[in-house]
């Protein structure tokens, strides 16, 4: 035996098998239970593995956040539709006349009306609230709009299907949107301008005499019917009517019937204030008499 | 052996392990495809428009949207146990080919429903027979009024046909919201009216000139053509004479945009004015240059405008359809879909089939039909009009349509 290294395993011999007889395990044994224990190792490192993929992934799925959809354009929320003629606000000029609306939202952020228009060169509008004011989504506001004429000439006889012009704003989008308001308004607003405008040159609303007082109207109904006086406590619809026909038989511009409304129309507050207006002779229905239709008898 | 199971249980739970991390979805697993419905009952929805000729345009973009409503609905299983076919048919804007369609329709008992026809002159050809049948029927661009609240719809409005429906808003507003744009907008006073003496053109261009007139315009000539000639140049003439600083043509584009040029050509330098059947970019190709600033009115608000329309373009242009959905497409997918949703009602409503009656019921539901859809909220009044009343006015800029003002109803 000289020192000169270990010796190669001859043929048919295995290293192992001189540690085994040092240790006296049986061979076979230990090499299972290594298998066993490196498959089992291996199958702990991948299910750790999955588990922690899947964790990580699941960790990661709010982070690209989808893009919140972009607000709905006004237009496509917004509703504004015709309620009923009302009393003209105080302080409004003469010649003047008001409806109220509802202003409806939808869906999506607050929306804020910027203006309001109406589209004949003949008539200005003002609105209570004056613009710009706020409506948020799921809740509606009453607004009252108060036209004013001024200039006959330049006004819509009868106009079939008029609109208002409404400038809306939201986070999305700044738009105007022409709202047609239907027949009834089609309706209420001839109504109104026939009256504020009557049946003279329509060059000047100062030519509108007739309509100048609801004194006036009412001694003219006098005459016709005998059955009003400034006593009536409230003046029942028929009178209306009756104010309406005469103010229609001395109107030369009345051609065309008036769009029929397709209810019939309420008796409403407004209405119930046209009747102490007229007591008192200072209104005439959700117009306002006066002012354009001064000056001449 | 015990070694060999040790693997292959392993390789098993780390495929197992692998497929759980790499299936997991961040998006709900939208890439599933249902394709068909997978039903046991196919329904048919029929298209009757203009297949061929001039109006096809308008006619292939109803198709189309029509058609991916269908695909839409078998993609979803939207109802169960059935499956949605479509059959379309070319009516090449002749009332009586529409009236044969219907009649073929009726025939074949799998129809449930029929989206069409473009024209209001071909509806009113078709409308009896398939009231007689109960059939029901949707059209995405009839305009008419009388189609729905009958002959004396200005004075008295009457049901004329409890099968009939629409999706797109009537020529009662449509003309009159016309006329309010040209007399304060566009500050046009003197109008010369033209129209092509049918059902859809003469009717608009009335309704047109009734608010004209009210507002206090003046009319200054009137003269009707004949659709089947494109020479226009006596018409031209006679607009050119007498003054008028507007031209509004009731009709469709293919007689549209020659009598916009030749009107031009005459001398006469003024904007030509038209409705929805003349929406369309064949117009100013056949108009040319001098058609900008002609103006026209369209149903419904732009597509660009209505987010719910958003998905549908998406999908048209993933569909690949050559031509495009054009001005009735959002209005042809919620016709379609208008169908389906009153077939799913009445499915649902009979355990999950079709009852023997399916027609009539069918035509029953739809009068409460009621969704989101393409052009906003889709439902019908008493009279089968939309409830959805928008409508927009386009000019001619840079050779196509760009709207400048929209309206809706609320009547």
């Amino acid at each position: 035996m000289s020192g000169i290294g270990p010796l190669e395993p001859g043929e048919d011999t295995r290293a192992e098998h001189t540690r085994a007889e040092h240790t006296g395990v049986p061979e076979d044994s230990r090499a299972r239970r290594r298998r066993a224990v490196l498959v089992a190792a291996v199958l702990v490192a991948l299910l750790a593995g999955a588990g922690f993929l899947q964790a990580a992934r699941t960790r990661q799925l709010p982070l690209p956040a989808p893009p919140s959809p972009a607000p709905p354009y006004p237009s496509q929320v917004v509703d504004v539709s015709y309620l009923d003629p009302v009393a003209t606000p105080r302080g409004a000029p003469p010649g003047s006349f008001s409806f109220a609306l509802l202003v409806s939202v939808e869906s999506g952020p607050p929306v804020t009306v910027s203006a309001l228009d109406q589209p004949y060169a003949g008539l200005s509008v003002t609105s209570t609230p004056r613009p710009p004011f706020r409506t948020a989504a799921g809740t509606a506001r009453k607004i009252v709009i108060t036209l004013h004429v001024r200039e006959c000439g330049k006004v819509p006889e009868n106009a079939g299907l008029p609109f208002l012009d409404v400038t809306l704003r939201n986070t999305r989008a700044m738009e105007v949107q022409s709202f047609i308001l239907g027949p009834r308004y089609a309706h209420a607003l001839s109504e109104a301008l026939q009256v504020a405008c009557g049946n003279v040159s329509p060059s000047s609303p100062k030519h509108l005499t007739h309509l100048n007082t609801a004194g006036r109207v009412l001694r003219v109904l006098r005459m016709r019917t005998g059955r009003i006086g400034l006593n009536s406590a409230v003046p029942p619809a028929e009178h209306r009517s009756a104010i309406r026909r005469v103010i229609t038989r001395t109107s030369q511009h009345w051609s065309d019937s008036p769009p029929r409304s397709p209810r019939p129309p309420r008796v409403t507050a407004s209405h119930r204030t046209v009747g102490k207006s007229l007591r008192a002779g200072a209104r005439l229905g959700p117009f306002q008499g006066g002012g354009p239709c001064k000056g001449k008898d | 052996m015990r070694q060999r199971s040790l693997i292959a249980i392993t390789a098993a739970l780390a495929a197992g392990a692998l497929t759980l991390t790499a299936c997991g979805s961040r998006d709900g697993d939208k890439n599933s495809d249902s394709g068909d419905g997978g039903g046991g009952t196919t329904v048919t929805i029929g298209v009757d428009a203009p297949l061929t000729g001039d109006l096809s345009a308008l006619g292939l973009g109803i198709k189309n949207s029509a058609d991916l409503a269908v695909k839409t609905a078998n993609k979803k299983n939207y109802v169960k146990g059935v499956t949605f076919k479509l059959q379309a048919r070319d009516d090449q804007a002749q009332p009586s080919s529409g009236q044969q369609n219907a009649v073929t329709f009726v025939s074949d008992k799998s129809v449930l429903g029929v989206v069409g026809p473009l024209n209001s002159s071909v509806a009113e050809s078709m409308q009896k027979v398939f009231d007689d049948a109960k059939l029901v029927e949707v059209s995405p661009a009839n305009t008419g009024p009388s189609l729905t609240q009958g002959p004396d719809w200005r004075t008295k409005k009457v049901r004329q046909h409890p099968s009939y429906f629409r999706t797109a808003t009537t020529d009662a507003i449509q003309g009159p919201f016309a006329a309010q744009y040209v007399y304060n907008d566009a500050k046009k006073k003197k109008v010369f009216v033209i129209d092509d003496k049918k059902t859809y053109g003469a009717g608009l261009a009335g309704t047109f000139t009734d608010e004209f007139k009210k507002l206090g315009g003046q009319v200054v000539g009137t003269e009707h053509i004949n659709p089947d000639t494109k020479d226009f140049s006596a018409v031209a003439t006679k607009v050119k004479n007498s003054g008028a600083d507007v031209v509004y043509y009731g009709g469709e584009y293919p007689q549209a945009g020659p009598l916009s040029k030749q009107i031009k050509a005459a001398g006469a330098k003024i904007p030509l004015v038209g409705g929805d059947g003349i929406n369309d970019a064949t117009y100013a190709k056949l108009a040319g240059p001098s058609a900008a600033g002609d103006l026209a009115t369209s149903v419904g608000a732009p597509v660009e405008k209505l987010d719910s329309a958003k998905q549908f373009v998406d999908d048209y242009k993933a569909a690949g359809y050559k031509e495009e959905y054009a001005a009735y497409g959002g209005y042809s997918y919620d016709s379609a879909w208008a169908i389906i949703e009153a077939v799913k009602k009445v499915v649902d409503d009979n355990g999950g089939k079709l009852p023997d009656d399916a027609r009539a019921k069918v035509t029953e539901a739809m009068a409460k039909v009621s969704f989101d859809g393409v052009t906003g909220k889709v439902s019908f009044d008493e009279y089968g009009d939309a409830t959805n009343k928008q409508l927009t006015v386009y000019k001619v800029d840079n050779g196509a349509f760009v709207p400048v003002k929209s309206g809706t109803f609320t009547g």
